[in-house]
């Protein structure tokens, strides 16, 4: 068989199997609904009442759409972060810049408050952000972000 | 297209080839366009945007190559411009090797480091859709301009005993099967499969650097006067072999020696004095539609080459 013909038949065999694509490649989206929970890491301190209120939001969104429970966790930015890229939580809540060197370790989710513009683009947003990877449970975060951003637009 | 250096009975094939490299730079350009637009933070597709990008490097030579090789020998450059082929040849080597370098390297590194390829969900007109399904129309579609385009040059390519045409319409072919890869890649990582991307795109690579490797050695040999090499391998071309040993049998006592100037043989006879005229149509031992190859026939006498003087 030719190297074009397995290209071919594998890309056929995706194709067949699409209907529900897409899938975590650690499957978290299926360990929350059979668990029946998430796990939150919210960054503190920091925000402010207005903040807190678009976290509670998305949370309240997420449990909504996965018919499961938070268990939430506080802590720094930075320990967070890394225990979401090792995936021991699913979702860290909190204020990161865009351009932040976290921005490719880890998926940051549209930002949940308007960006700044002008020279204040860069400063640091609310944002959600999944493991890497995670494209199904990414999927249903990237509508609830969406969900609590619209409303300030 | 009819230059005055060329030779007419090719010139024919040749504005065809050139119209065709005029259709890859467009249509490749629009591939180009859709896949920066569809790329996201896929790995893989910015991999086969880039090699998109590479792949308009054999065509913009060959088209370069081709203005040169219409101008006649001048005081500057009495040999005229045939050997700009070989230097668009060499160029395109060097880039067809670069991309399955490249590619190697790239799928290589995301394995090594396990990289999770996020696909995130995009919203375009207001519907909110996995990014995926943008990534793979895009690369569905940049598959079917190289894969026309390439089976199109291939012929012409013969015909011409083209290298850099030759060349080109091999990294058509890597281009649509990096595309193909592509899709696989992606449909993988959307069954959660985050090595599948790159393990595609390995596997493509090591035939696109195969590919590369062999042209770069044809290069190389013409590039040091080599004898002439059969299109799109190392092998000795057959019609070169065939007008050798005719030359050896018109003049036994001489050493025969054939290089590849472009896409023309020239032909030395060491250690012989011309000896009446010649035609070179009537020597030529393949067919009257290809004696344009053979374009010169030179004769050394001993005296006259004191390096080769004393060689056996």
């Amino acid at each position: 068989m030719t190297l074009s013909r397995m290209l071919g038949a594998l890309v056929l065999a995706g194709a067949v199997g699409c209907a529900e694509l897409p899938k975590d490649a650690e499957g978290t989206l299926d360990r929350v609904r059979a668990e029946g929970l998430f796990r939150v890491g919210i960054v503190a301190p920091g925000a402010d009442p207005g903040q807190r209120h678009q976290q509670h939001q998305m949370i309240r969104g997420v449990v909504a759409a996965t018919a499961a429970r938070a268990a939430i966790s506080m802590g720094p930015s930075e320990r967070l972060l890394v225990q979401l890229e090792q995936g021991e939580i699913d979702l860290v809540l909190g204020a990161l810049a865009p351009d932040s060197p976290w921005s490719k370790r880890v998926t940051l989710l549209p930002p949940l408050e308007q960006p700044a513009e002008g020279d204040a683009a860069r400063a640091p947003v609310l944002h959600a952000a999944a493991r890497n990877g995670e494209n199904a449970w990414i999927k249903i975060l990237y509508r609830e972000a969406q969900a609590v951003a619209e409303p300030q637009s | 297209m009819s230059g005055e250096n060329l030779d007419p009975r090719i010139a024919r094939e040749l504005e065809h080839a050139r119209r065709l490299e005029w259709w890859t730079l467009g249509w490749m350009g629009t591939v180009v366009l859709a896949m920066g637009l569809a790329m996201g933070s896929s790995q893989a597709m910015k991999t086969a945007w880039i090699e998109d990008m590479l792949s308009l490097i054999p065509a913009i030579v060959f088209l370069i190559a081709l203005r040169f090789e219409r101008k006649s020998p001048d005081r500057r450059f009495p040999y005229g411009y045939d050997r700009v082929n070989n230097l668009a040849f060499i160029i395109s080597a060097v880039a067809l090797t670069l991309l399955g370098a490249f590619l190697l390297f790239e799928s290589a590194m995301t394995l090594i480091k396990q990289e999770h390829v996020t696909i995130p969900p995009v919203t375009l007109f207001g519907q909110t859709f996995w990014l995926g399904w943008l990534m793979i129309a895009a690369l569905a579609y940049s598959v079917i301009p190289p894969m026309i385009l390439g089976r199109k040059k291939l012929p012409i390519a013969e015909a011409l005993d083209d290298e850099v045409l030759h060349t080109d319409a091999m990294m058509q072919k890597a281009d649509w099967m990096t595309g193909l890869a592509g899709i696989a890649g992606v449909i993988g990582v959307g069954l959660g499969y985050w090595w599948a991307d790159a393990a595609a795109a390995g596997l493509i690579s090591f035939s696109i650097l195969n590919d590369g490797i062999r042209a770069l050695r044809t290069a190389s040999a013409e590039l040091v006067d080599a004898a002439p090499r059969q299109l799109g391998g190392n092998e000795l071309a057959e019609d070169a072999e065939a007008l050798r040993r005719v030359l050896e049998q018109r003049y036994p006592e001489a050493e025969i020696r054939l290089r590849e100037t472009g896409r023309y043989i020239h032909a030395q006879v060491y250690g012989v004095s011309p000896a009446g005229a010649v035609d070179l149509d009537e020597i030529w031992p393949c067919g009257a539609d290809r004696a344009w190859r053979f374009a010169q026939l030179s004769f050394v006498p001993p005296q006259a080459d004191r390096r080769n003087a004393s060689a056996p």
